[in-house]
């Protein structure tokens, strides 16, 4: 084996020097080709039509469906350099903290365009759409998509109201039980659709609560948005909330409401519209 | 005496160097994706050249710098505490360390710093920890308790792991888990400037210089404190030096890498189950042997990539292949530091 051992490795490294072989003319898409390090902007890509030149994804990147099929290059954290360079991008979007450091030393040696968005709340959203398609030549269909979101956006306006509004407690996860709090994204949107989240907290966007704290804040509606399975309702009915014992849980169905894209405004509406319907027949507080 | 006697201890050596040169081509020409060596090294692939020269040859160096340090000082801490459970981590410096790194990436005037805030947090962390540890296992005489050491450096582990996981439970997630990966140990992350692997390089050259020194005087410890005194060996001046030069290495290797753990237990092992227990030998062995396997480690997560779709922290690699070598050395009736 020891003899043989430098053998083996010329064989190994021989195979493995052959480099990737150059882009023939039916790998290039008309366009750009980009990477995109961010969910939300894959979306936005896939909306704009450019799906076919998103030649790099993170492996969160699964909405629209047809994202699965893009090559992965990692996760949003781990970001693998070489897949990102392999995938030969013309342009690479993400957020400014990922393109900050090494990868962005890397992307700017190389000569390729970065695009630095940032998602974190319903109003990031529009001028993401604007950048991406001013960065990929589609201005016209951006300001489509921006327009059509705005106007969801501003639909939601009040959509869900009462008087005295109601109580919402929306959660993001189960064990532990996180909650969506007033600073946080989908905070924003339960505000805008006039209804009052139990969850106040200004400085933990998402805090972890306890059960007790569930229990105190007696909502009116829950909005189970956690993505691990396991059964909400059940869990707080046992504990006694009466939202969950009369059947006023709505689980989130639409994923596009969890985090900021074009698809949220959409998204909410049709929220909004359930927290109206499973509240109709709840009697107005005095 | 180890299975390589005594008159083969040169080939061992060459067999060492032999195995660290090839794992480190194997890094530079094998990775998540395919790369056009020639091109590389010629400039007609300018693509593959950066891949080559600005992502693969600094994560191979930091590697073998990692490996060689972890390893050595694990080597070192196992004969001083006459303990062959004994890790880099046993005395508190990893605790210290990883309280440093981890509280850099949440504090919002260092996070501002990046990946270097973190690193010099670390390794301010990991000494002040050994400082501590050092300070509360001293007798009245100042000499140093071993099972005191070992105790106080858990107990402080265990207090800091509590201090973490507070800080992640109460951090946004993106936050918790960057803390996460970087705790379960990355050669991946942003330190990888020339300036960073110099100055590891500096320290870990410093510290094994010291150690290897060290090695007549560990040698006559191994008989016992007596002993070693009957040959002029001071124990406590020894102890101390081994321990300080011991921490520079792993406070150096968590500050750019996070906690990799089982490289520094089972290399030293594998070392001397080997050569015997010469530390003349065992240091610069234990230091070869890490290097070329964080190296291969290493390549090994980066290999995994395309079935994976990451690459999973080094650290969990090599406790996954390290626990159960370590197992099947301890079968094997393995040795004593």
């Amino acid at each position: 084996m020891t003899r043989s051992l430098p053998l083996l490795l010329a064989l190994g490294l021989a195979s493995a020097c052959k480099g990737s072989p150059p882009l023939s003319p039916t790998d290039r898409p008309e366009g750009p080709r980009v990477v995109s390090l961010q969910p939300n902007a894959t979306e936005i890509l896939f909306a704009l039509g450019a799906g076919p030149n998103v030649v790099g994804a993170t492996r969160y990147c699964n909405h629209p469906d047809e994202a699965r099929a893009v090559p992965r290059v990692g996760g949003i954290l781990d970001v693998s350099l070489e897949a990102v360079l392999a995938a030969r991008p013309d342009i690479v979007v993400g957020s400014p903290s990922v393109l900050r450091g090494h990868l962005g030393d890397l992307l700017d040696a190389s000569g390729i365009r970065q695009v630095p968005v940032v998602f974190e709340t319903a109003d990031d959203v529009e001028p993401g759409i604007r950048a991406i398609g001013t960065a990929i030549g589609r201005g016209e269909a951006a300001e489509a998509l921006a327009a059509s979101y705005r106007t969801d956006l501003a639909t939601l306006a009040g959509r869900a109201h009462r008087d005295p509004p109601l109580t919402v407690l929306l959660v993001v996860g189960r064990n532990p039980l996180v909650v969506a709090a007033r600073s946080s994204y989908l905070g924003d949107l339960l505000a805008r659709m006039g209804v009052a989240n139990v969850a106040s907290s200004d400085t933990m966007p998402y805090p972890t609560w306890s059960l007790e704290q569930a229990i105190r804040s007696a909502p009116d509606v829950i909005v189970d948005g956690a993505v691990e399975a396991g059964d909400l309702a059940a869990l707080l009915a046992d504990a006694g909330l009466s939202a969950a014992r009369d059947g006023r849980v709505i689980r989130v169905r639409d994923e596009a409401l969890l985090r900021p894209g074009p698809g949220t405004g959409r998204a909410a509406l049709d929220l909004a519209d359930e927290i109206r319907r499973v509240a109709a027949d709840l009697p107005t507080r005095p | 005496m180890g299975l390589v006697s005594r008159h083969r201890i040169p080939a061992f050596f060459a067999a060492l160097a032999v195995l660290l040169v090839a794992s480190v081509l194997s890094s530079l020409a094998l990775g998540a994706t395919p790369l056009d060596l020639l091109g590389a090294l010629t400039g007609d692939a300018a693509s593959d050249r950066l891949v080559l020269l600005r992502e693969r040859l600094p994560r191979t160096l930091l590697a073998a710098i990692v490996g060689a340090s972890l390893s050595t000082s694990g080597l070192v801490f196992q004969a001083v505490l006459s303990n062959p459970l004994a890790d880099p981590y046993v005395i508190g410096v990893a605790g210290g360390a990883a309280l440093g790194g981890s509280l850099a990436l949440v504090l919002p005037g260092i996070a501002l710093l990046g990946h270097a805030g973190v690193s010099a947090a670390a390794f301010l962390g990991g000494l002040g920890a050994v400082a501590l540890t050092w300070r509360l296992s001293r007798d009245r005489r100042g000499r140093m308790r071993t099972y005191e050491v070992l105790l106080v450096g858990v107990v402080f582990n265990t207090i800091a792991s509590a201090a973490i996981m507070f800080l992640k439970s109460v951090v946004r997630a993106e936050k918790a888990q960057e803390m996460l990966l970087w705790l379960m140990g990355t050669l991946s992350s942003d330190v990888r400037s020339p300036g960073a692997i110099l100055g590891t390089l500096a320290v870990a050259l410093f510290a094994m210089g010291l150690l290897f020194a060290s090695a007549p005087a560990l040698n006559a410890l191994a008989m016992g404190e007596e002993d070693a005194a009957a040959v002029g060996v001071d124990p406590a001046r020894t102890t101390r030096r081994v321990f300080l030069a011991g921490s520079l290495l792993v406070a150096a290797a968590v500050s750019v890498a996070g906690m990799i753990g089982f490289v520094g237990l089972i290399v030293p092992h594998a070392v001397r189950a080997l050569v015997g227990s010469d530390h003349r030998v065992t240091i610069p062995g234990s230091a070869l042997l890490g290097a070329a396997f964080l190296v291969l480690a290493d390549l090994l997560t980066r290999l995994m990539f395309p079935v994976f779709e990451t690459e999973a922290p080094v650290g969990v690699l090599t406790a996954l292949i390290g626990g159960p070598a370590f197992i099947w050395l301890l079968k094997r009736g393995g040795d004593r530091p």
